[in-house]
């Protein structure tokens, strides 16, 4: 077997232009092709972070505000028991007031009333006394020997008072 | 001297005169007497001791009577 150099001289210039075309047609290509698919690995990667960091920080603010909420919650809540309270309080005095006024009321109208109704019944006993006395001393029933008994009480009672 | 009015509805006995100022002048000492008769006193005695006045008649004791009705 004889070696050409010829052959050999066109076997090399064919492989490097075989070696240049593919580096230039397929080598280049396919590392930009997986230096953009790492990117964008990457970049995917990235995003997925800075979604789980926003999804943690809105668990966060959502946290608090549930928190915020039902403590707001539960300050309405009291103040509302403290009005309704307040106002029971208050409704519950102007209860006892009315009541408390009706009575004194009622019962002023009663004393008034059982006043009047005892003025007039001793107005009337009175005025019988003074009628019957008067009829008595008037008429000249009382005689002389009475009189002088009451003349003899008189002088005892003035002679207790000097 | 005291002067003292007894008023009353008919005029006194001597007895009851007598002890009545005597009763008077134990206290007072010697006093001049007027007696008045006034059918108004209804009964009993009302005995006046210059400015004092001591008031035992029916008049008065119904008075009271009245004002403690009343």
């Amino acid at each position: 077997m004889e070696i050409q150099l010829s052959q050999i001289l066109f076997q090399i210039i064919n492989f490097g232009v075989v070696a240049g075309a593919l580096t230039f047609l397929m080598y280049k290509p396919i590392l930009k092709t997986l230096q953009n698919r790492a990117k964008k690995i990457e970049e995917g990667q990235k995003a997925a972070e800075e979604v789980i960091k926003e999804k943690e920080a809105i668990e966060v603010l959502k946290q608090k505000a549930s928190t915020d909420a039902k403590k707001e919650a539960a300050a309405v809540m009291a103040e509302a028991k403290t009005q309704v309270d307040e106002k029971k309080k208050e409704m519950m005095a102007k209860a006892k007031d009315e009541v408390k006024a009706f009575v004194e009321e009622e019962r002023n109208k009663w004393e008034n009333e059982k006043a009047k109704l005892m003025k007039q019944m001793e107005s009337e006993f009175t005025s019988a006394v003074f009628q019957v006395v008067d009829k008595v001393l008037g008429a000249g029933v009382i005689d002389a020997k009475t009189h002088s008994k009451l003349i003899d009480q008189s002088i005892k009672e003035v002679t207790k008072t000097l | 001297m005291k002067h003292v009015t007894i008023t009353s509805a008919i005029a006194l006995s001597a007895s009851q005169k007598k002890s009545l100022v005597e009763a008077i002048e134990k206290k007072h000492g010697k006093v001049t007497v007027t007696e008045e008769i006034n059918p108004a006193v209804l009964g009993g005695i009302k005995v006046n001791i210059d400015t004092e006045q001591i008031d035992a008649s029916v008049a008065h004791k119904l008075i009271q009577l009245q004002s403690k009705l009343s």
